[in-house]
């Protein structure tokens, strides 16, 4: 029946599967059908389909324009209406600050607010200036336009200001409306532009601001109205191309179909794996397991997923790419994909290895077969290692990712994913070499019965010393050398030592402690390779750089000046110098710069347009005061080879590279010219000067790293140069410099440098004479503290995880039911770390707030002497008192000033930009002309001394600091500022300083609760814990237990109380035992004496017939003697009997333990009683045959009496079933009859001696059989109903795990 | 025993596929800055070939062929995408996405220039972007290793 329903459940279960597989196969074809109808359908009715999709979006970006419009349009007319204002404008004699205050108050952040009184002057304003503001647009009536600049474009709104219909004044709102920024950097990206109107689009537009004309038929004209109802732009959407909308519906279509094969083969694998053969097999059950993983892996890539559905970063290799394993570590996130499948594959070996095969019993093992796996996996393990060591030298050097940013505390996201991944992939290399280590143990165990623990693991190890060994001499690269190797063997074989048992006994995830052991461990072997190849990586950065500064005669700057000429005088230049807005004009070469090659590399360079008569029409340049190159208007036609001359930049001379293109539109004709010029001073050696936020760079620059170089020249073995300040020219160069041979080019040393050691690379052209000229490339060495900084972060990383995972299986354990998941000790550790935890984390996060205002405050306070400094500068050195003074201060003054003084600054005049240290981040835009409108209120109107303010370039923040120029009669005429934008690399080393400080304490602090609460909760859970433990050995029958304690608190007296009570219950225990002792002899004698009695008796009588017929001289007295003599002997052989059975309950005889194979011992058995023709043996053996240790004949004598007993209670006429079963480490042998079944009154004495529901015996068959079973450590249990049978259940334990034998 | 034989050898097949899996550094054609400094001066062979395959791989978009030109460090520049230093695995892979987003057609070298040992090359050719044609202009620098050149700078701009 049992069959027949499970035959009957499989097939609705195939017909459940098959049904849903076809739904999936259907779906699918009905996707790749639908997809190609579609298509099809666009295809044929792309005219209408796209004028009706144009139309659609022509509404959405008309609505999106008038509601962005609307936004700026309330925002003035709240200020313009704006009760304050009003009375403020009509009466004229009111304080500028409190309008200062009042357009500060209400003007939204996005835009800038400008506030003009009725003679178009401006009052007041908010935010940045943006464009200029034309007076000429200020008309009584509200209105809107827009501006375009070279860069930005703004939405303007006009709005008057009205008091009782006569107009006192105007307020205009000026919004971002379109940006064109070349600078694409960390700082400078779409994102900070995201409040534009075109990034609301979500779409590339152009804008056209000329009267209406013929556009392209590529193009999608869209009109813009004003407020006015006047058109005030063209917005050109690209059309709508079928190409893309047919690409569009791939792409769905794509997507839906991968899905459905994902779901298709989930489906597939479901079915297959509900076969019943499949669960069966063990062996077949691993390999379908396995092999799902790594299909299901590689699936994942063929179909792209995830990252077809998620648009995320850390699926893109520019963080991570490496061609490890043929694609599947093809960026960060696929990386960890695989890390969880690799980390999977190992759990599933060893789940199989360890539990089902190495501790299920089998016949002897094959040695052979043994050796080889042992010597397979001792070169198995370092070729794990191997791979490990590849793992980590790709992550580093295949990456983008910076290990040890010291900025951040815990890791961005990127790198924390990264990070989870490396930890996953060392946990599995962990868990597969203790696993290794581990079922070798145990094999080498069961082959020679090693009994010694420390012989094993002497032979263990040196069999995995020896496979190192062998794989150091046979692999040409190993990657870690034989000492690192023998380390990782040492944490395999410490995670080996405290783990073993777990993995024997449960699935080791659910041992909390093993999982912490072998996490501790993967941490620990990730550390010590991600820490030497970050090192590594360090160094070839230097290599790198050298090999740049050393190449031979023309450099890469001739090449890259050749490049820049090419680029700078191409098609959109050429159309350029058409252009006749002076504005547009005045930014070409700065637009120019940023669209070449110069921006990326950084170089400081300058680029300047000429007209065809020879005059500049535009000029950029960064990093000095360059004087752009006379061309003469004859020459303007013929290039100039790019050429490394002297120049004057400032009062220095530099190399430049410097050459010359025309610029001729397609028709030949001479338009100007353009000359590029390249600084080829020291510092450029370094991969140029320009800050990052100035560059076109993702922030992934060769020298972006935490180390600084610091480039160095020797001349006839002293220092003849170098960048930093810190190394004192003239310095000695080192001794093993020095001694080098002509053929050495290049090495790593350590030196002191002012106290301070470097790592130093020295190198020089391969053919150079040997005359002890050298460069070096030197960057500080990292001390113990950094590396311990570094190391405590990434533990702290981890910490946080495996907590995140430790509330998840409580919380899932919880869920489940299971209340009690800690010991006492675990919950007293807990509550002591939290209790640290709470005041030590408070206290850090007030601390990092102090030490942050601090560091402003020094920062302020620099600020503050910075601006004394300028200001006493232009007044003492260069007379600046008045006005007309300031006016003829202009950027090369400043320049000059600032490099004397070491300080880059910016003056202001009549709240503009009169003269900078940095023009070129006026000219590009990224500095506002005007003063910020906080800045004006504090210093000119409020008349402070000195003023900070936040300043911003993209996402990079920094502090300004303002001081004003006074009169000698005490009047602000001008505005200083000193901006910490140029001293960012410095105030970041305080930053890391301050962050690695007050981390380090954290972590100490940490550190510390967590010892003092592991060493608490020891004390104090230890005495509960010996209490514990020997009441668990009392419950056992064990009273030799003994509690030594040497405590003299309340513990102390509990243990003391808990020693007496044992005592006294040790006296009573022994006290009844004897007396049961006592008892039972009693009545042993007491039967004895009775069963002794019943054969003496007919001895007596007969023997007294015998005399009295030999008296009466009876005449068949033979006949008689031969009767008596055999009643004699039936009773004396009883007696005999009764002797030998008193003698066995008695006394056991010596035992033979040895191997029994418990089917072989019951089918003897079972065979010896074949003879009763009515009994039926029905024998169910489970597939592998149980070996346990014991005395094989006493065995057979216990299972003979219980068949014996089995066969008298059917009446020798039944059916003895006989089933045998592995689990837990036990054999189970099931003994059930078909006899009548035993009363219940009698089932409670069955193993008492002296029981017996038959007519004959002592009642001691059971009593020995159970003392046989309980003296192999087993169980005997006997079930019984009347009328159903009787079952006997033995269990008995597997070889190598019988418990201490007891002794009698 | 039979299947702890098999869970070795299972092992021994993972641990291998691991490690083959993960080329070592001669077959990427990856040499250390120490050798490179020290065979600056070997003449080079077949320089027009190397070209000549260098441009047919740009011209098939394959940065399969492409990538076993790399030097250890690549600067890459790829228009409407992330710029700055990668090392050749991750530059393999960042062009070979650009390339599936993007084809890039009629491609040729149309001036080659060497600068003592360096080289470098443009040329032009047009970008298909969802439909749509661009005219890109496409920059490689080669970098002189040993007996052969290889590219230290990619960039479509």
């Amino acid at each position: 029946m049992s069959r027949l329903n499970l035959d009957f459940s499989l097939s609705h279960h195939r017909r459940r599967y098959g049904v849903v597989v076809i739904s999936l196969l259907l779906l699918c074809a009905f996707v790749f059908f639908g997809e190609k109808i579609l298509v099809n359908n666009l295809e044929q009715n792309w005219t209408s389909i796209k004028t009706e999709k144009e139309q659609l979006l022509i509404q959405k970006v008309q609505s999106s324009f008038q509601q962005f419009q609307s936004e700026s349009v309330e925002a003035v007319k709240q200020i313009a209406q704006h009760s304050t204002i009003v009375t403020s404008l009509s009466n004229r004699s009111t304080s500028t600050r409190i309008l200062f205050e009042q357009i500060g108050i209400l003007a939204p952040t996005e835009q800038t607010m400008e506030l003009f009184d009725s003679s178009k002057r401006l009052l007041c304003w908010n935010g940045n200036e943006g464009i200029q503001t034309d007076t000429l647009w200020l008309n009584s009536q509200p209105t809107s336009f827009v501006v375009q600049g070279p860069i930005y474009s703004f939405l303007v709104v006009v709005y008057p200001v009205l008091h009782n219909s006569t107009l006192i004044g105007y307020g205009v709102s000026k919004r971002l409306f379109d940006v064109n920024y070349p600078i694409n950097n960390r700082f400078i990206n779409a994102e900070v532009f995201s409040s534009t109107f075109t990034s609301r689009l979500g779409r590339e537009v152009q804008f056209d601001f000329s009267s209406p004309s013929k556009f392209s038929e590529e193009l999608i004209p869209v009109s813009l109205s004003g407020i006015d109802g006047t058109q005030i732009c063209t917005v050109l959407l690209p059309s709508l191309n079928l190409d893309e909308q047919e690409e569009s519906v791939n792409t769905i279509a794509r997507n839906i179909v991968h899905a459905l094969i994902l779901c298709l083969f989930l489906t597939i694998w479901m079915g297959v794996r509900s076969l019943h053969w499949l669960k069966q097999r063990n062996s077949i059950g691993l390999f379908w397991w396995l092999s799902t993983i790594w299909i299901l892996r590689y699936f994942f890539i063929w179909l792209d997923i995830p990252s077809s559905f998620f648009q995320m970063k850390i699926f893109e290799p520019t963080y991570f790419a490496s061609v490890f394993g043929f694609g599947i570590a093809k960026s960060v996130g696929d990386l960890f994909l695989t890390s969880i499948a690799l980390l999977g594959t190992i759990i599933l070996l060893v789940n199989s290895l360890v539990k089902r095969n190495l501790a299920a019993e089998k016949s002897k093992l094959n040695s052979l077969a043994a050796w080889s796996s042992i010597f397979i996996f001792s070169l198995t393990l370092p070729l794990l290692l191997r791979g490990f060591a590849a793992i980590i030298r790709s992550a580093v050097f295949d990456s983008t990712l910076s290990y040890y940013d010291p900025m951040y505390i815990l890791p961005q996201f990127p790198l924390g994913v990264m990070l989870l991944s490396l930890f996953l992939i060392s946990f599995a290399l962990i868990m597969a070499g203790v696993a290794g280590i581990s079922a070798t143990r145990l094999a080498l165990q069961r082959m020679f019965y090693l009994t010694s623990p420390l012989r094993l693991w002497v032979i263990v190890t040196g069999i995995f010393i020896a496979g190192n060994v062998l794989f150091e001499i046979l692999h040409p690269n190993p990657l870690f050398s034989l000492t690192e190797r023998f380390g990782y063997l040492a944490l395999f074989f410490f995670g080996a030592m405290n783990t073993s048992s777990s993995f024997l006994q449960k699935n080791i995830f659910f041992h909390l402690k093993s999982t912490l052991v072998l996490s501790v461990l993967s941490i620990l072997a990730l550390l010590y390779p991600l820490d030497q190849q970050t090192h590594e990586f360090d160094r070839s950065h230097a290599e790198e750089h050298a090999l740049n500064i050393i190449r031979p005669a023309d450099t890469y700057l001739k090449i890259l000046t050749r490049q820049a000429l090419q680029e700078l005088s191409n098609s959109e230049i050429i159309n350029s110098f058409r252009e006749t807005e002076p504005n547009v004009l005045k930014k070409l070469a700065f637009k120019a710069w940023a669209r070449s090659i110069l921006s990326r590399e950084g170089y400081n360079c300058s680029v300047t347009f000429y007209k065809n008569e020879g005059t500049i029409l535009s000029t950029f340049y960064l990093g000095a005061d360059w004087s752009s190159p006379n061309v003469h208007p004859d020459s303007l036609a013929y290039p100039k080879s790019v050429e490394l001359v002297e120049r004057y930049i400032g009062s220095h001379i530099v190399n430049v590279y410097e050459g010359y293109t025309p610029v001729r539109n397609k028709d030949g004709f001479l338009e100007g010219g353009v000359s590029v010029q390249i600084s080829a001073g020291a510092q450029s050696l370094l991969g140029g000067e320009t800050p990052e936020y100035f560059r076109n760079y993702s922030g992934n620059d060769f020298i972006s790293h935490v180390r600084q170089f610091t480039f160095s020249e020797y001349a006839n073995a002293k220092l003849a140069f170098s960048s930093s300040e810190t190394f004192p020219l003239g310095n000695e160069l080192p001794a093993q410099v020095k001694n080098q041979t002509q053929h050495q080019t290049n090495f790593w040393i350590d030196e002191q440098i002012n106290n301070q050691t470097y790592e130093t690379y020295f190198f020089r052209p391969i053919d150079s004479p040997n005359d002890n000229s050298w460069y070096s490339l030197s960057m500080k060495k990292l001390d113990a503290g950094w590396h311990l900084f570094n190391v405590l972060r990434i533990v702290l990383f981890y910490s946080c995880c495996l907590f995140v995972l430790f509330l998840v299986y409580v919380f899932v354990s919880f869920v489940r039911g299971n209340r009690s998941l800690f010991s006492f000790r675990t919950k007293l550790i807990v509550t002591f770390f939290v209790v640290a935890l709470i005041p030590t984390a408070i206290l850090a996060y007030y601390n990092r707030q102090y030490a942050v205002e601090r560091a402003e405050q020094s920062i302020i306070e620099q600020l503050k002497r910075e601006t004394i400094t300028i200001t006493s500068a232009l007044q003492r050195q260069w007379a600046i008192f008045t006005p007309f003074d300031l006016e003829t201060f202009n950027d090369r003054h400043a320049i000059t000033v600032a490099n004397d003084v070491q300080i880059d600054f910016t003056v202001f005049a009549d709240a503009y930009e009169s003269a900078s240290s940095k023009p070129e981040l006026f000219r590009a835009e990224l500095f506002d002309r005007r003063m910020n409108s906080d800045v004006y209120s504090n210093i000119i109107l409020q008349q402070k001394g000195f003023y900070t303010n936040v300043q911003s370039i993209g996402t990079l923040q920094y502090i300004v600091g303002y001081r004003p120029l006074l009169t000698e009669a005490g009047l602000t005429f001008g505005i200083v500022a000193v901006p910490t934008l140029f001293r960012l690399q410095e105030i970041d080393e305080e930053i890391v300083q301050r962050n690695a400080f007050l981390f380090g304490a954290f972590m100490f602090a940490m550190l510390v609760a967590l010892v003092v609460g592991f060493v608490s909760s020891h004390q104090i859970s230890s005495p509960l814990h010996r209490l514990l433990q020997a009441t668990k050995k009392i419950g056992a029958g064990d009273f030799d237990v003994q509690i030594r304690s040497n405590r003299t608190d309340e513990f102390g007296e509990l243990e003391q109380s808990f020693e007496t009570m044992l005592h006294n219950l040790k006296q009573s225990q022994e006290e009844i035992i004897k007396a049961q002792r006592e008892l039972a002899w009693k009545e042993m004698a007491k039967q004895v004496a009775h069963e002794i009695k019943n054969p003496l008796t007919p001895m007596k009588l007969s023997i007294q017939h015998l005399r009295q017929a030999y008296i009466d001289r009876v005449g068949d007295f033979d006949k008689l003697l031969q009767q008596v003599s055999g009643t004699i002997l039936e009773q004396i052989e009883t007696l005999s009997r009764i002797a030998s059975e008193f003698s066995h309950f008695g006394r056991m005889p010596e035992r033979k333990i040895g191997q029994c194979e418990l089917h072989a011992l019951l089918l003897d058995v079972t065979n010896l009683y074949k003879e009763h023709t009515g009994v039926v043996f029905d024998l169910q053996f489970c597939p592998n045959s149980p070996i346990i240790s014991a005395d094989k004949e006493e065995l057979r004598r216990a299972f003979m009496n219980i068949i014996k007993n089995s066969i008298q209670a059917m009446n020798e006429r039944g059916t003895i079933a006989v089933r045998t079963h592995i689990a837990n480490l036990m054999a189970d042998i099931r003994f059930h009859d078909t006899g009548p079944g035993i009363a219940e009154a009698a089932r409670e004495h069955l193993f008492e001696p002296n029981f017996s529901t038959k007519t004959d015996g002592m009642g001691l068959g059971l009593a020995i059989v159970k003392k046989t079973i309980d003296d192999l450590g087993g169980t005997i249990v006997v079930e019984s109903e009347t009328g159903s049978g009787t079952t006997v259940t033995i269990q008995l334990p597997l070889i190598h795990h019988q418990p201490e034998r007891k002794n009698d | 025993m039979k299947q702890v034989t098999l869970h070795m050898i299972t092992t021994l097949i993972l641990a291998c596929s691991v490690c083959l899996s993960q080329p070592d550094e001669v077959s990427l054609n990856v040499h250390s800055q120490t050798e490179m400094l020290q065979q600056m001066d070997e003449p080079v062979d077949n320089l027009s070939k190397i070209i000549s395959e260098i441009e047919q791989a740009v011209q098939n978009n394959s940065a399969e062929k492409l990538s076993h030109y790399f030097t250890k460090k690549i600067s890459l520049s790829l228009r409407g995408t992330e710029s700055g230093m990668f090392s050749a695995n991750q530059a393999h892979y960042i062009i070979r996405d650009f390339f599936s987003k993007q084809k890039l057609t009629n491609f040729r070298f149309t001036s080659k220039g060497t600068s003592g040992d360096d080289l470098y090359a443009t040329g032009g050719g047009a970008l298909f972007i969802r439909g749509k044609r661009e005219v890109v202009q496409v920059y490689i620098g080669f970098l002189k290793s040993g007996s052969s050149y290889l590219i230290s700078q990619f960039n479509i701009y």
